[in-house]
C-alpha cells in the first residue's frame, strides 16, 4: 500500500515537473517572438527611412548615382527578405548589405558641407541612429531569449520535453550593429 | 556599611581617577580623529576647484535619498549623512566634457537589535551602519532605473538568477542587474562596460536613477595621506569618472532630448555648503527642478 502511495507521489511530482517545463517552453517561445516582432517594426523603420534619406541627399549630391542607386537595391533586398519564410541568416545578409550601402552613402555626404548642416538631412540622420540603437538593442534581447532557450532545449531534462513536444530550434540574429558605423564618431 | 567602607577613602579616589583618565584619553582620542579627519577633509576639497562640505550631497536632503538607493536605507530609528563633500566635476559625457555636481558621504543608518537574556528580559539597542557613496547628477531626464549590484552567493554557484541576464556568464554570476526597461539595460552594458565592471567594480553597486547616478561601496584602493573615510573618496571620484567615462554612447542617446544634442556643459550653482547656508535650493518634492536638457 505504502510503495502504491510512493509511486503515485512521484508520477504526479513528474507530471507537474513537465507541465512546468512544458509552460516555460512556451513562455520562452512567446518572448522570442516577441522581441522578434521588435526587431522587424524597427528594420521596418529603417526601411521606411531610406527613401527620405536618399531623397535629401540626392538634392546636393547629383552626381552620386552610384551609391544612391546601390542603397536603393539593398533596400528593396531588405524588404524582399523581411517575410517570415526566408531563413533569418538570409535576412541578416540583407540587413548588412543595406547598412553597408548606408555607411557608404553616409562617408559620400562628408564631401558636401551643405548637406551635412541642412536640417532635414541632420534630423534624417538622428532618426536613422536612434532606429538603429533599438535594432541593437532589440537584436540583443531577442539573442538573448533564443540563447537561453536553445540552453534548455539541449540540457538534460529539459530536452525531453523540448524533443516530445516538438520545440523547434531558433537562430541568432547576427548583424553588424549599424549604429556603432552609423552615429557621429565621439571618442570613448 | 562594609560596602561604603570599601569604596569609600582612597579605593573611591583610585576608581574616580582611573575613570576619569580614562575618559580624559577617550575624549582627547575622539577630537584627535576628529581635527584629522576635518583637516582630511579640507585637503580633499582643496584638490577639487568649487568643492566644499555640504550638509546635502548634490543638493539633495536626506529625506529624498533615503530608500532610493540600495546604498541609503532608511533603517529602523537615525539616518543620514556624514562628511559630505562635492561640487562640479569634469565628466565625460557621451564623449562631451560635462560639468556635473558630484558628492562623496557617508550614509548611515541605524538597525535595530534585540537581545533576551537568561532571565527573559528583552534588551533593544541599535547598530549604526555606514555605506560610502558617491553620487552624481547628470544633465539629463528620464523616469527609469538602472541598478548593477552584486549577485548573491546562490546567484554566484548558478542556483538562482534574478533580474536580467547578459551574454557574459562570468557577467551573471557576479553581478546582479535589475531595470524595468529591458532595452536599457541592454544598452547600458555593452560588452565594453560589462568587462570594466568586472575588472574594477565587482562587489560595488552602481544605481542609475533619473539623473543620479549612485556608486556605493568601498573601492580596492585608498589614499594613504588622507585619514578615515576621506580616504576612500579619491578613489571613488576615480571610479565615477572612469565608470561615466565607459557609458556607451548609445545609452546616451536614448537619455537625450529629442534634439538631438547635448546641451552646453552643465552650469549649476552648488549646494549649500552647511544647514547655516539656508535652506537647500529643492522643490516641494525635496529635489532641485533644474536640468539643462530639459529646456
Amino acid at each position: 500500500m505504502e510503495l502504491w502511495l510512493f509511486v503515485v507521489l512521484a508520477v504526479v511530482v513528474l507530471l507537474v515537473l513537465v507541465i512546468l517545463s512544458y509552460n516555460r517552453f512556451v513562455a520562452q517561445v512567446a518572448s522570442i517572438d516577441a522581441t522578434w516582432a521588435n526587431i522587424e517594426g524597427e528594420l521596418q523603420r529603417r526601411h521606411d527611412l531610406v527613401p527620405n534619406l536618399v531623397g535629401a541627399v540626392q538634392g546636393y549630391a547629383t552626381h552620386e548615382r552610384e551609391v544612391l542607386d546601390r542603397v536603393t537595391a539593398a533596400r528593396a533586398q531588405a524588404i524582399a527578405a523581411v517575410p517570415s519564410a526566408v531563413p533569418i541568416e538570409q535576412q541578416a545578409r540583407a540587413e548588412d548589405a543595406l547598412t553597408q550601402g548606408l555607411t557608404s552613402l553616409l562617408a559620400v555626404t562628408e564631401a558636401y558641407p551643405q548637406l551635412r548642416s541642412d536640417a532635414l538631412f541632420r534630423d534624417l540622420q538622428r532618426q536613422l541612429v536612434e532606429t538603429e540603437d533599438r535594432i541593437a538593442a532589440a537584436r540583443r534581447l531577442y539573442n538573448l531569449e533564443v540563447a537561453s532557450y536553445e540552453r534548455r532545449r539541449r540540457a538534460v531534462p529539459s530536452n525531453l520535453v523540448a524533443s516530445s513536444a516538438g520545440f523547434p530550434p531558433r537562430h541568432m540574429f547576427e548583424i553588424r550593429d549599424p549604429a556603432a558605423e552609423h552615429a557621429p564618431h565621439v571618442p570613448r | 556599611m562594609h560596602l561604603v567602607a570599601a569604596t569609600s577613602g582612597p579605593g573611591l579616589l583610585s576608581v574616580i581617577l582611573v575613570v576619569g583618565v580614562a575618559v580624559s584619553v577617550g575624549v582627547v582620542f575622539r577630537e584627535r580623529h576628529r581635527r584629522q579627519l576635518r583637516d582630511s577633509l579640507h585637503r580633499f576639497i582643496a584638490r577639487h576647484e568649487g568643492w566644499h562640505l555640504q550638509a546635502w550631497p548634490c543638493g539633495f536632503r536626506p529625506e529624498f535619498l533615503v530608500g532610493r538607493f540600495a546604498a541609503t536605507p532608511r533603517g529602523d530609528r537615525r539616518y543620514g549623512v556624514e562628511h559630505a563633500v562635492g561640487g562640479p566635476l569634469e565628466l565625460d559625457v557621451d564623449g562631451h566634457p560635462t560639468t556635473c555636481q558630484v558628492s562623496c558621504f557617508q550614509w548611515f543608518h541605524e538597525r535595530r537589535r534585540r537581545a533576551r537574556n537568561n532571565r527573559g528580559v528583552t534588551t533593544t539597542s541599535y547598530e549604526r551602519r555606514r555605506e560610502l557613496v558617491v553620487l552624481c547628477q547628470l544633465p539629463l531626464h528620464t523616469h527609469r532605473s538602472v541598478s548593477i549590484g552584486p549577485e548573491s552567493v546562490l546567484g554566484r554557484i548558478g542556483l538562482t538568477r534574478g533580474g536580467a541576464q547578459l551574454e557574459s556568464e562570468s557577467f551573471n554570476r557576479r553581478f546582479r542587474v535589475e531595470g524595468r526597461d529591458r532595452e536599457l539595460v541592454v544598452r547600458l552594458l555593452d560588452a565594453e562596460l560589462q568587462e570594466l565592471l568586472l575588472a574594477s567594480y565587482t562587489g560595488r553597486t552602481i544605481e542609475f536613477s533619473d539623473d543620479l547616478v549612485a556608486v556605493s561601496g568601498a573601492p580596492d584602493h585608498h589614499d594613504g595621506s588622507l585619514t578615515g573615510v576621506v580616504r576612500t573618496y579619491p578613489a571613488v571620484v576615480q571610479d565615477l569618472t572612469r565608470l561615466v567615462r565607459g557609458v556607451p554612447h548609445s545609452f546616451w542617446r536614448a537619455m537625450r532630448p529629442s534634439d538631438g544634442e547635448l546641451a552646453a556643459p552643465f552650469e549649476r550653482e552648488s549646494a549649500p555648503q552647511d544647514p547655516s547656508d539656508g535652506p537647500p535650493r529643492t522643490g516641494p518634492d525635496g529635489r532641485e527642478p533644474h536640468s539643462p536638457w530639459g529646456s
